[in-house]
């Protein structure tokens, strides 16, 4: 396997638009966090109301979830990196030369996830020193309580990426698979406002709690273990809110991507390259 | 003069046409680039190849070389002249001691520009004529069709004895094409437009000509999608243009593919048509082919259609693709083991092969070296040798450009050489000359005759017998995963002397042919004696004067080798 990175090594470390996306990628992690670290610091603490919310995003505790939900909106970089890798092994058919080259079609496919859950890998560690930073930079004490929001960040970061090689090996085009990508999230983001508006009717209506339906669907599954902190206006609001099944989502979430990356291998290992 | 010498130098040094820089030298050169090579064609079979170089740029136009190889890659004419920086030579026809060249000019500003020339063999240009399609009044269909379908309605073809043909997409509101008729001494001697005249669009498509008629396949039909077309047979007059004849088949309900023309030896013209029924779903759609016989280029007359054997066989073969493409994805044997290096092969003896297969497949965005790096990653071979095998395929001067910036004949030797690395026993080949200029060609076959000395195996697959039987020792001939025949390529295209006798008197012909001694078979086929001989062993004068003196006066008497190709096609059918 070690000798099968290096060769994607091989190929990626020359690959301007690769470089190009990772620089964008960690600046934007450091950037988004930092605008919302000022934002919070400077104007929503200073008001009236801010201060009576008493509420500090990147104190200890609070940072693991804040930067991992921040951070979240950012990972279609990453994926589109990894649409990028497949697709352009499609577009210059070095898919198939590398399999008559002498790999088998699953050592291909199987580096390809293992490049996903590098790239999930790294992004995690990169949240993790930037939550460690801002946690630091916002004067209070050092904890680890609510470090497991950082693991739902690998989960979400290893969801995208699996699903990124899932539409590449299915749409091998580039820019349609970027284009897939990006109208299947807008369209599950919109089927899940509607479901969690319905959950949140029956609720009300016939006091059935079916926790938020919109999280059951596969990418918004990770997502939804991704929240940003509790806060006053939260808890205000949460009698009405249906309740978070956090293990029935943390299981689908874990389902869809064991459920992606064997699609990915089927697929690769079945078709036509 | 020295600096512009010293310029040329180091142009010639860089450019990746340093061969052709080699072989052949201009005056004053400071930038030479090949634009085009192609094939010249005279009944679609190859006669020689030009080769179109841009020598020199000038503020808005260049000058562009023209050089004319006959069929052994011979120098034996050359031109230069001027024209817009932009141009590339598209096809080049032959017919009666003229060449008709076609040429394309994309100028974004202007718009594009066509143009054919004729020259002689030397070189020396005979006429020029242009084509303004902005004298047909632009249509909604006329302009889409146009960007899309471009290569099929651009065309050319010769016209035996008169002169050439050249046709447009029209830019017409119903479609359809401008036909230009060129002579020999390069003058336009009339322009015609034919375009649907019931359907909203026309699709024709040139099939070829006679002396007397240019044939053209005509399809109306009402809209972009509709399948149900009015299919015509169209023949001009060569010597004005005017319609001789304008025959409906009647081939609905299919989908068409244009048909080929085929003159055969005895003079007559064939159509053959290879079209697919789409009655059915896509996925089962199964190729049905008519062939028109023997045409009448006068008045259109055909003498039989029928069914078409060859293609029903083509159609079980595509069934039988399509049916597993919806189960699997791709075709799986249905019975049988290969062995490689004598055991049964797996992914690992893969690395032990040196293949390419279609066509060069490396990224873009990496040089010859990067890309070879991954090659000898892959095959777990030593990076040692990329030096050595970029060196064979003379690539090193450019081993550091990106791959995207390689010409399709250096694209095709790089492949080549990742196929080398790792000194591998075992070579494949799938048409390793594909898409390659003549010097590529040439440069290609003499590699893999080097390889062969040096005791590797070369596998090649190749349709293209001229090929086979210049590079190859040996020869495996396959059909629809049946092996026909298979040993050294002299066993099994044995060349033969094929004599054709006639007479009056049949039976007495025969018995007196008999006693002939040396020949190696007696047939008798529609009326006529074949007597088949080892090559150069046939003695006309002897046969002709053997059965004269046995009272037998011969009517025909005839001499014809068998080639390759008949050899082939009598071995496949």
């Amino acid at each position: 396997m070690i000798n099968l990175l290096k060769i994607e090594w091989l190929k990626i470390k020359n690959y301007g638009a690769f470089k190009i996306l990772a620089i964008f990628f960690i600046v934007g992690i450091v950037l988004v966090n930092y605008v919302v670290f000022i934002i919070n610091k400077n104007i929503v603490a200073d008001t009236t109301a801010g201060a009576m919310l008493s509420f500090s995003p990147y104190n200890f505790e609070n940072t693991w979830q804040t930067t991992s939900y921040a951070t979240g909106y950012l990972l279609i970089l990453p994926a589109m990196i990894l649409m990028m890798l497949i697709t352009n092994e499609y577009s210059f058919r070095t898919n198939r030369q590398n399999v008559i080259d002498g790999w088998s079609r699953a050592e291909f496919i199987t580096v390809k996830l293992t490049m996903a859950l590098i790239i999930a890998v790294l992004s995690t560690l990169i949240v993790f020193l930037t939550a460690l930073g801002f946690g630091f930079a916002s004067d209070s004490s050092f904890s680890f309580n609510g470090v497991s929001h950082v693991g739902f960040f690998f989960l979400k970061a290893l969801t995208y990426c699996v699903f990124a090689v899932l539409v590449s090996v299915l749409v091998k085009k580039t820019g349609f698979a970027i284009g897939l990508f990006f109208i299947y999230l807008a369209f599950e983001n919109f089927v899940s406002q509607m479901l969690d508006l319905l959950s949140s009717k029956i609720k009300i209506d016939h006091n059935v709690d079916l926790g938020s339906m919109g999280s059951y669907l596969p990418l918004n599954a990770a997502d939804g273990l991704l929240t940003f902190p509790d806060n006053v206006i939260k808890d205000m609001a949460k009698g009405n809110l249906p309740t978070d099944y956090t293990w029935l989502v943390l299981a689908l979430a874990i389902g869809y991507l064991c459920l992606f990356a064997w699609w990915s291998m089927r697929k690769y290992i079945k078709a036509d390259l | 003069m020295k600096s512009f010498k010293l310029v040329a130098l180091v142009a010639s040094f860089l450019l990746s046409v340093n061969v052709f820089c080699q072989s052949k030298t201009f005056d004053n050169v400071i930038d030479v680039e090949v634009r085009s090579t192609v094939e010249i064609v005279n009944n679609k079979q190859i006669v020689g190849y030009a080769i179109f170089y841009k020598v020199d740029k000038m503020k808005k136009s260049a000058l562009f070389r023209l050089s004319i190889l006959d069929e052994n890659l011979k120098e034996i004419g050359n031109n230069e002249f001027e024209g817009p920086k932009d141009l590339i030579l598209k096809k080049a026809v032959y017919e009666s001691e003229r060449i008709l060249l076609s040429f394309y000019d994309e100028d974004k500003k202007d718009g594009y520009n066509y143009f054919v020339k004729v020259f002689d063999l030397k070189g020396k240009e005979k006429g020029l004529i242009a084509y303004e399609p902005e004298k047909a009044k632009k249509g909604m269909f006329g302009a889409a069709i146009a960007a899309s379908l471009e290569n099929i309605y651009e065309g050319t073809d010769n016209v035996e004895g008169k002169g050439f043909v050249s046709i447009h997409q029209s830019k017409a509101k119903t479609g359809g094409i401008d036909i230009q008729m060129i002579s020999l001494d390069g003058k336009l001697k009339w322009e015609q437009t034919i375009t649907a005249d019931k359907r909203d669009r026309s699709d024709l498509y040139l099939l070829g000509s006679t002396t007397n008629t240019i044939l053209l396949f005509q399809m109306d039909r009402g809209g972009m999608m509709d399948r149900d077309a009015d299919i015509f047979l169209v023949g001009l007059n060569t010597d004005n243009g005017k319609e001789r004849f304008k025959k409906p088949l009647d081939i609905n309900d299919f989908s068409y593919e244009p048909m080929l023309i085929k003159k055969t030896n005895d003079g007559k013209v064939k159509l053959v048509s290879t079209m697919a029924d789409v009655s059915d779903k896509f996925a089962t759609a199964k190729p049905k082919g008519i062939s028109i016989s023997d045409l009448n280029d006068i008045t259109g007359e055909l003498k039989t259609v029928k069914d078409f054997g060859y293609l029903k066989d083509l159609g079980n073969v595509l069934e039988m693709k399509s049916e597993s493409k919806s189960e699997d994805g791709y075709i799986k044997a249905t019975s049988g083991t290969y062995q490689l290096f004598d055991e049964l092969a797996t992914d690992a003896h893969r690395k032990k092969i040196g293949t390419l297969l279609e066509t060069p497949n490396f990224y873009h965005y990496l040089s010859a070296v990067q890309n070879l790096k991954i090659t000898a990653a892959i095959k777990g071979v030593s990076e040692d040798g990329i030096e050595a095998v970029l060196q064979t395929v003379d690539l090193l001067h450019r081993k550091n450009s990106p791959f995207s910036t390689y010409s399709l004949g250096m694209k095709q030797r790089l492949a080549i050489g990742a196929a080398l690395l790792g000194n591998p026993d075992v070579l494949v080949f799938d048409e390793p000359t594909n898409g390659l200029d003549p010097v590529g060609i040439a440069e290609i076959r003499s590699l893999i005759k080097t390889l062969s000395a040096k005791g590797k195996t070369i596998i090649m697959a190749s349709h293209l017998l001229d090929e086979v039987e210049k590079v190859c020792t040996h020869v495996a001939i396959l059909k629809k995963g049946t092996l026909l025949a298979s040993g050294s390529v002299k066993d099994i295209f044995n060349e033969q002397d094929i004599v054709q006798v006639e007479a009056v008197d049949k039976q007495k012909l025969k018995t007196v042919l008999a006693q002939l001694n040396n020949y190696n078979s007696l047939t008798e086929v529609g009326g006529i004696v074949e007597l088949t001989y080892h090559a150069g062993q046939a003695n006309l004068t002897h046969i002709n004067q053997f059965c004269f003196d046995n009272g037998v006066v011969l009517s025909h008497l005839q001499l014809k080798k068998s080639n390759f190709e008949s050899k082939f096609l009598e071995l496949t059918n």
